[in-house]
């Protein structure tokens, strides 16, 4: 007969408070009758020199702890060790604390028991956290990697997912079925737009999670068609917003205007005004636009002369009119599915 | 033809990528020179007047336009306006490469020219 073999889980326990760590320990390893290896550590700098040399299958740690906090160690965590399990143990929960550790990885997020019981009812917890297997699929960290390449990657292998997007200040969604884009929502916008603005952005993080329905789908069309939009819709946007450099916190089109750009020095733009319609003149994104109607009967104006122009010389479809003027820049753009108008004061002069 | 236009296109043209371009002085009268067989003097007379048109018009919904860049599938049209009435247009090839700063340069050296 063949010995059967009980693979040791592992946990590494960080706490200031050795007090705690040494009850915690003391109990556990009874309770798990020596299929637990138990590691301790009081803050996080002796929490990395031990995740340094070993490998645990969960990591719990506390969150009020001094000079790194559980939260901020979690999100170390989840840049140096990606993939590994952290549940928060606490004792002083908050609503808002459970969603910023769920949403920053951590797997689980448990209050400290106050009676008895509650001790088994985290030993069951993390046992069965540690027992469980791991989720089909790599999980781990892609540096320099944009939106598009991740949502290349699921079209090209024709998945089912949901890439959640967030940065400081723009949160958003694009669902993807069977190797198609069929939802992004952003804030308010929803559809193609939704999708351009979260293609456009130039830092932040995302997540890849289970395909689940949106509650419509807003985007038809080739992923390749749309991809190609965004990057040339990005590249338009770069060149004429020159937004703040962007990291976690980039912001999106209408918001490069509204914060600080005012006090940006000179040699640089800020945005202030904007509109986006469809082909058939739908109104899809307006910010700061003082007189729509005015703006509306601008872009149908251009377009009307544009194709006159095509119709004169052998010059080809029309893309966009770009106007400098004495207060800044306006970009007019026509196209079949949609018009732009974006209007930018500042001094960068060149109509490229 | 005005002595100093004259003087500024012979300086300055040709250049890599641009096919024709096309002035109109204060008085009305045009100045063409076609580089590539894409456009005949005639068709860059008749769009540069469309254009000055269309500049004119953004004047109604509030925009003072300096100079104008028309981006097509094939051509950019760069449009540089005077107060003077005179205006200048590049018909240039939408493709990499081209010196867009350079184009720029003249544009803007064109609207300090002394009266056309």
């Amino acid at each position: 007969m063949a010995a059967e073999i009980i693979k040791r889980k592992t946990f590494l326990f960080v706490d200031d408070d050795v007090g705690f760590l040494t009850s915690i320990q003391g109990l556990f390893s009874e309770m798990a009758r020596g299929r637990w290896d138990i590691f301790t550590a009081e803050n996080h700098a002796q929490a990395l020199a031990l995740l340094s040399k070993l490998r645990v299958d969960v990591v719990v740690l506390d969150i009020v702890m001094p000079v790194m906090d559980g939260i901020q160690f979690l999100q170390l965590l989840g840049r140096t060790h990606p993939g590994q399990q952290v549940v928060m143990l606490t004792g002083e929960a908050t609503e808002e604390k459970r969603k910023t550790c769920l949403e920053s990885g951590a797997a689980l997020f448990l209050e400290k028991p106050v009676v008895p019981d509650g001790f088994a009812a985290i030993f069951a917890a993390l046992d069965a956290l540690a027992g469980a297997l791991p989720q089909g699929g790599f999980r781990g960290m892609m540096r320099r990697v944009g939106l598009q390449e991740v949502l290349q990657m699921e079209c090209l292998s024709r998945k089912s997912s949901v890439l959640e997007v967030f940065t400081g200040k723009v949160r958003g969604r694009i669902a993807i079925c069977d190797g198609s884009i069929v939802h992004a929502e952003s804030g308010a916008l929803q559809g193609e737009v939704a999708l351009y603005v979260l293609l456009a952005l130039r830092g932040g993080e995302f997540n890849l999670l289970p395909f689940t329905e949106p509650p419509r789908r807003t985007i038809e069309g080739q992923w390749e068609s749309l991809l190609m939009e965004a990057a040339r819709l990005s590249d338009e946007g770069q060149k004429f917003l020159e937004p703040d450099e962007a990291g976690p916190g980039a912001a999106e089109p209408g918001e490069f205007a509204a914060g600080a750009a005012l006090d940006r020095p000179a040699g640089q733009v800020r945005i202030e005004e904007i509109v986006l319609c469809s082909g058939a003149g739908e109104v899809l994104y307006e910010w700061e636009t003082k007189s729509l109607e005015l703006r509306l009967r601008l872009l149908e104006q251009i377009e009307q002369q544009a194709t006159q122009l095509s119709s004169l010389a052998p010059v080809g479809r029309f893309d966009r009119l770009e106007i400098l003027t004495p207060e800044g820049r306006i970009v007019c753009q026509v196209q079949p599915d949609r018009r732009l108008f974006v209007r930018s004061a500042g001094t960068r002069a060149a109509v490229a | 033809m005005n002595e100093a236009l004259q003087a500024f296109l012979d300086r300055n043209l040709p250049l890599p990528g641009v096919a024709a371009c096309s002035a109109r002085l204060a008085d009305r009268s045009f100045v063409s020179r076609c580089y590539s067989d894409w456009f005949t003097a005639a068709q860059v007379e008749q769009a540069l007047s469309r254009l000055a048109l269309a500049a004119d018009s953004l004047g109604y919904h509030g925009i003072q336009p300096a100079r104008l860049c028309w981006v097509f599938e094939h051509s950019r049209i760069h449009l540089a306006l005077r107060r003077d009435g005179a205006c200048l247009a590049f018909f240039v090839e939408n493709r990499p490469g081209i010196a867009s700063a350079r184009l720029e340069n003249l544009l803007e050296e064109f609207t300090g020219l002394s009266a056309l």
